[in-house]
C-alpha cells in the first residue's frame, strides 16, 4: 500500500484509528463510573431533530451523496422525478434497522427530501437510536443503544449490494478488508467537547481525493518493451464499483523527439455494463489486482505519458472527467 | 470499541464490569412478534396448487428444433408449410414456451424476435401474456415491438398500446415504415358497434383512444360489466410466477413483476389482493405498492364490479405494524370512499408516517362526506408531517372551492408536491366519478416507451 506515493486523506486517518481509540477509551471509561441520571427519552419524529442537537455530524451529511439521495438531479432525471416510485426504497427509505440484517429496505412515506437521513441509519424499531458504541451516554435525549450491527457491513449492504458491492468486499485482500466499510468510508473526526466521532461526508468517487486513494499506476521500461498498468490498492472492492454507470479509462500518449505529444489513445474501460449492453462484459477491477499491457515503444518515442479518467457515467467527455492520476514514463 | 477495534472493545468491557443489559445484542430484524392470524404462505401454496400448469419448460434440443423450424417457416414452398404445419401441430403450451424462450435469450438475433412475436400472434395463448407483456421493457427493436403489440392485443390486453400512440405520434424521419406498421396493427382492435377494421385512419384512430381510455379505467380495451372476466389456471399460474419474484432479494426481478402485473386484465386486482395476506413483507409490500402506485382507481372497478369488500380487506391488515403504511396506501388508492373513516381514526392516532399514508390515502378517495371530518380535524392542531399538510389543504379545497387555497408547506419537495397535485388530478377517475377528456389523459400505465433503455440499473 505504500508503494512510494502518498496516501489519501481517508485512508490515513484510518490509520489514526488505534490513537484516536485510546483517548476515547479514557472519557468512556470516566463515564460508566459515573452514576447516571434516569433518561429524559424524546421521541424523535424526523431527523431535523437529530440535526439540531448534532450539528457538526449534520454538516458532514448535508453536504454528502446520503443527504443528497433524494434531490440529486442525476436521480431525479433517471427516475422522472420519482414518478417511478421503484427509485424511492433506498433513495428515501425506512429505517434499515427494521429490517433483517442485510435484506433490501423500502420506501417512507414522509419527508423524502431528505434522502438517506439520520432516522434510516440509526433509528431503531422500538424507539431510539443505534450506536456501534458499547458505551453510550444512556441519558441522552435520543436514548442511544448499542447495536453491534451499526457498524457491520450488513448495515450498508442493505443498500449497497445491488451491484455486489459487499459481496465483492467479502472477497478482498485481508490487508484491505478492514473491519467493515467504515474502517475507509468513516474515518474518525473529533466532535464538540473533544467526543470522538466518525465522518458522515461518506467520501468516494465524487471526491478526487479519494478516487486517488483506490489505485496506482505503474510502469516499467525495458529496450522498445514499456509495461505500463493499474492497481486497485486501496479500495477494499471493485474498482470501479457499484453503480453499473461509473467508468473508470486508461489512456495513452508517445512523446516522440522533437514533437507535441500526440491525442490520447483509449486503452481499456473499467466498467460493469448495463444489463442491456449485450456484447459488453464486467471489466471492472478487483480488489488487489492489477491490469496491465505491455507495448512496442516507436524509434523516436521518449516517453510514455498514461493516465486513468473516473467518469460518473459512460458518456461523460474525456474533458468533463476526473484525471485519477497520470505518469511520464522515460526509458 | 467500535467493530473495527475488537482487543480494545473486549479489554473495555471487562474492566468495566459491565453488566450483562448494557449492551444488547443486535435485534435480528424486526423483534420477533405474534404473526396476525392473517398471514398466509399464499404464494407457495398457489403454486403447488397450479403445479404443471402454465407455459411448458422447454429443453435445449427442442429449443433448437424449434428455431429451425421457425427459420425454415420462411422458405416459399413446401419445405415452407410443412415446417409451419408442424409448428402449429405443437401443444400451444408448450410452443408459447419455445417462442418466449427465444425472444427472452440474449442470443437471439431481431429478425428471430421478430418472427416469434409474429408467431405469438397466431399461436399465443393467455398464460403466455404475463413474460410476453415483460418483453415491453426489453425489446429495443421498434419493429419487432409492433409485432409484439400485435400479439398482445390478439390476446385483447391493452399494455402495449401506449407504446403504439408514440410510435404513431413520433415525427421523425425514417421511421416511416414502422408508422405504417403500427398503423396496420390497429385493425386488431377490438369489434365494437361503432367500429370495424377497414374505415379511415381517423376512425381507427378514434378507437384506439376509446380502448385505451378502457384500458386505463379498467384494463379491458372494451368496458365490460359484472364481475371480470376470470383467468384460466394456466394464466393463474404464469401470474404466480411473478408475484413470486416480489420475494427477491435482488431488485430487476421485483421491478420487472410490477411493471408486469399493473397490465394484466382486471381480474389481476383479485389475485394481488390474495397475495396481500403472505407472509413475506416483501410480497406484501411489492403486491400493495402495485395496487396503489401502478393500479389505483382500476382496484376500486374492480372492487365495484365484483363485490368485493375493499375498505374491509385492508382494515384487517392494519394490525401488522411493518406494513402499516402501504396498507394505508392501499386503501385510498381505489378511490373508494369507504375507506375514509379507518383512515380518519390513523389521521388521529397513527404515527407521524402513517398520519402522512392516512392522509395522503383521503385525498385520493374522501368524498364530499368527508368536508366536516376535515374541519374538525383542522381545529385540532395535531402536528402533521409537510406532506400530509398539503394532502389534506388539497382535499379540503377539492370538497369546498371556499375552503382556503392550498399553500404547500415550505419544508415540501416540489416532487412531493407534484405527487399530491397528480392525486388531485386523479380523482376524476375514482370509480363513478368519469369525466375524462380522453385527448388530454395521462399516461395509461407508467412504463416504457419503445425503443427507450429501460434498465439502466
Ligand atoms: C435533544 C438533543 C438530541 C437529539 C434531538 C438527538 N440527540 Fe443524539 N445525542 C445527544 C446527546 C447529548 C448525546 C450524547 C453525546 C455524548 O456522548 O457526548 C447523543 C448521542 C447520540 C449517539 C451516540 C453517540 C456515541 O457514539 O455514543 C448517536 C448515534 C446519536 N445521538 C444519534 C442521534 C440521532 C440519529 C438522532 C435523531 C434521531 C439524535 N441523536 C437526536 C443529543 C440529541
Ligand atoms: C438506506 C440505504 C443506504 C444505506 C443503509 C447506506 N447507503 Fe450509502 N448510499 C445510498 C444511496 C442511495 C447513495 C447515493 C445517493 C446519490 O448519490 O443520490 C449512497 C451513496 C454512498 C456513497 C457515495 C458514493 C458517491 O457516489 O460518492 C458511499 C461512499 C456510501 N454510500 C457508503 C455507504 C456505507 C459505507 C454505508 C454503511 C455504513 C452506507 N453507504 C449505507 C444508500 C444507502
Ligand atoms: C437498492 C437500493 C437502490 C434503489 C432501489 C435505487 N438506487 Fe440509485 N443508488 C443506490 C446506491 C447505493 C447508489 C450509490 C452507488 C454509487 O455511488 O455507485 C445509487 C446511486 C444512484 C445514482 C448516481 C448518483 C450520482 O450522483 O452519481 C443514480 C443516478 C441513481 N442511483 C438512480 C436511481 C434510479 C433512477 C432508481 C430507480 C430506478 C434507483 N436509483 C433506485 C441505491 C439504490
Ligand atoms: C480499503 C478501503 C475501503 C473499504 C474497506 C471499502 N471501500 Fe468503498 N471505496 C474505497 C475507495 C478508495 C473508493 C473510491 C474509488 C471508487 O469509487 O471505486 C470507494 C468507493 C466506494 C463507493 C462509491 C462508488 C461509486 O460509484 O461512487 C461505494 C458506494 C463504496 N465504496 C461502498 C463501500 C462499501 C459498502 C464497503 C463495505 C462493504 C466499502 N466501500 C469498503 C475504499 C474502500
Ligand atoms: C448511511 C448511514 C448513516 C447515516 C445516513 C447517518 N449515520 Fe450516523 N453513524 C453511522 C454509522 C455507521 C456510525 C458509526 C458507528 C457508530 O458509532 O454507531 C454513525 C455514528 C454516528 C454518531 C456517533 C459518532 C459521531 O460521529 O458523533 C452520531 C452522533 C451520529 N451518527 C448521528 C447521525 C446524525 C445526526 C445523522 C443525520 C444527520 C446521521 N448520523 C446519519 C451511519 C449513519
Amino acid at each position: 500500500m505504500s508503494e512510494g506515493r502518498s496516501q489519501s486523506g481517508m485512508i490515513r486517518a484510518a490509520n489514526l484509528l488505534a490513537l484516536v481509540l485510546a483517548a476515547g477509551g479514557i472519557s468512556v471509561l470516566a463515564m460508566v463510573f459515573k452514576p447516571q441520571p434516569p433518561p429524559e427519552a424524546i421521541e424523535v419524529a424526523s431527523s431535523q431533530q437529530c440535526m439540531e442537537c448534532h450539528p457538526g455530524v449534520a454538516a458532514e451529511w448535508q453536504a454528502s451523496h446520503h443527504g443528497f439521495a433524494f434531490e440529486n438531479p442525476e436521480v431525479r432525471k433517471l427516475s422522472q422525478d420519482f414518478r417511478n416510485e421503484e427509485c424511492l426504497a433506498c433513495h428515501a427509505p425506512r429505517p434499515v434497522l427494521a429490517f433483517a440484517p442485510g435484506e433490501r429496505v423500502l420506501a417512507r412515506n414522509s419527508e423524502r427530501k431528505l434522502g438517506v437521513d439520520c432516522l434510516a441509519c440509526h433509528a431503531l424499531p422500538s424507539g431510539g437510536v443505534a450506536t456501534a458504541n458499547p458505551n453510550p451516554r444512556k441519558n441522552a435525549p435520543c436514548r442511544p443503544q448499542t447495536v453491534t450491527r451499526m457498524a457491520d457491513v450488513n448495515h450498508c449492504a442493505a443498500c449497497h449490494n445491488q451491484h455486489k458491492t459487499v459481496d465483492q468486499w467479502k472477497t478482498s485482500p485481508p490487508e484491505l478488508r478492514g473491519q467493515n466499510c467504515l474502517h475507509c468510508h468513516m474515518p474518525p473526526v473529533f466532535r464538540g467537547g473533544g467526543r470522538r466521532g466518525f465522518d458522515h461526508s461518506f467520501n468516494a468517487s465524487h471526491d478526487p481525493d479519494s478516487l486517488r486513494a483506490a489505485v496506482r499506476l505503474f510502469g516499467s521500461w525495458s529496450g522498445d518493451q514499456v509495461e505500463y498498468g493499474v492497481e486497485n490498492y486501496g479500495a477494499a472492492h471493485n474498482f470501479p464499483t457499484d453503480e453499473r454507470s461509473r467508468a473508470a479509462d486508461m489512456q495513452y500518449r508517445w512523446h516522440l523527439v522533437g514533437e507535441e505529444p500526440g491525442a490520447w489513445q483509449q486503452r481499456y474501460r473499467f466498467r460493469d455494463p448495463y444489463r442491456d449492453e449485450v456484447d459488453l462484459t464486467n471489466t471492472q477491477l478487483p480488489s488487489g489486482e492489477s491490469w496491465k499491457e505491455t507495448l512496442t515503444a516507436p524509434p523516436q518515442a521518449e516517453a510514455l505519458e498514461f493516465r486513468l479518467l473516473y467518469k460518473t457515467n459512460p458518456y461523460m467527455t474525456d474533458e468533463d472527467a476526473v484525471v485519477v492520476e497520470s505518469m511520464l514514463l522515460k526509458p | 470499541m467500535k467493530a473495527r477495534a475488537p482487543v480494545w472493545s473486549l479489554l473495555l468491557l471487562g474492566f468495566a464490569c459491565q453488566p450483562e443489559e448494557t449492551v444488547s445484542t443486535p435485534p435480528a430484524g424486526p423483534s420477533p412478534q405474534v404473526e396476525p392470524e392473517w398471514f398466509q404462505s399464499v404464494v407457495d401454496t398457489a403454486l403447488a396448487d397450479l403445479e404443471g400448469q402454465g407455459l411448458v419448460t422447454v429443453s435445449a434440443t427442442e429449443l433448437r428444433e424449434v428455431l429451425e423450424l421457425l427459420e425454415t417457416s420462411q422458405l416459399p414452398g413446401r419445405v415452407g408449410a410443412l415446417a409451419r404445419r408442424d409448428l402449429q401441430s405443437r401443444p400451444p403450451l408448450f410452443l408459447n414456451g419455445a417462442l418466449m424462450d427465444i425472444l427472452e435469450s440474449r442470443e437471439s438475433t431481431t429478425a428471430q424476435r421478430r418472427l416469434a412475436y409474429a408467431w405469438l400472434e397466431q399461436v399465443g395463448v393467455a398464460a403466455v401474456m404475463p413474460r410476453l407483456l415483460l418483453r415491453r421493457k426489453y425489446e429495443k427493436d421498434l419493429l419487432a415491438y409492433v409485432a409484439l403489440a400485435r400479439a398482445l392485443l390478439k390476446l385483447e390486453n391493452g399494455g402495449a398500446l401506449e407504446g403504439l400512440l408514440d410510435l404513431l405520434q413520433r415525427e421523425e424521419a425514417g421511421i416511416e415504415e414502422i408508422r405504417r406498421q403500427a398503423a396496420a396493427a390497429l385493425a386488431l382492435l377490438p369489434e365494437t358497434e361503432e367500429w370495424q377494421p377497414g374505415g379511415s385512419f381517423e376512425q381507427d384512430w378514434a378507437h384506439l383512444l376509446a380502448c385505451r381510455h378502457s384500458w386505463f379505467l379498467q384494463r379491458e380495451l372494451v368496458p365490460g360489466e359484472g364481475p371480470p372476466a376470470p383467468f384460466d389456471s394456466h394464466l393463474q399460474a404464469e401470474v404466480w410466477r411473478m408475484i413470486d419474484r416480489l420475494n427477491s432479494q435482488a431488485l430487476r426481478p421485483v421491478d420487472d413483476a410490477r411493471f408486469v402485473l399493473g397490465s394484466l386484465p382486471l381480474n389481476v386486482v383479485g389475485l394481488l389482493c390474495q397475495a396481500t395476506r403472505e407472509r413475506s413483507h416483501y410480497v406484501r409490500e411489492a403486491v400493495m405498492q402495485t395496487l396503489s402506485w401502478r393500479l389505483g382507481h382500476v382496484c376500486g372497478r374492480f372492487a365495484r364490479r365484483s363485490d368485493f369488500q375493499w375498505a374491509a380487506h385492508f382494515e384487517t391488515m392494519l394490525d401488522e405494524p411493518r406494513s402499516r403504511t402501504r396498507v394505508l396506501e392501499a386503501l385510498g388508492a381505489a378511490g373508494l370512499a369507504e375507506a375514509v373513516p379507518v383512515l380518519q381514526s390513523w389521521l388521529e392516532t397513527g404515527s407521524w408516517e402513517e398520519k402522512t399514508a392516512a392522509a395522503d390515502a383521503l385525498l385520493r378517495c374522501a368524498d364530499d362526506s368527508a368536508l366536516s371530518m376535515l374541519q374538525g380535524f383542522r381545529q385540532k392542531d395535531i402536528p402533521l408531517s409537510a406532506e400530509a399538510t398539503y394532502s389534506l389543504q388539497l382535499l379540503e379545497h377539492a370538497l369546498d372551492p371556499n375552503a382556503a387555497p392550498p399553500a404547500p408547506p415550505e419544508s415540501l419537495a416540489q416532487g412531493e408536491k407534484e405527487r399530491r397535485d397528480r392525486w388531485l388530478f386523479d380523482r376524476q377517475h375514482r370509480p363513478g366519478s368519469e369525466t375524462l377528456d380522453q385527448e388530454n389523459m395521462p399516461a395509461a400505465e407508467s412504463g416504457s416507451k419503445p425503443g427507450e433503455s429501460q434498465s439502466l440499473r
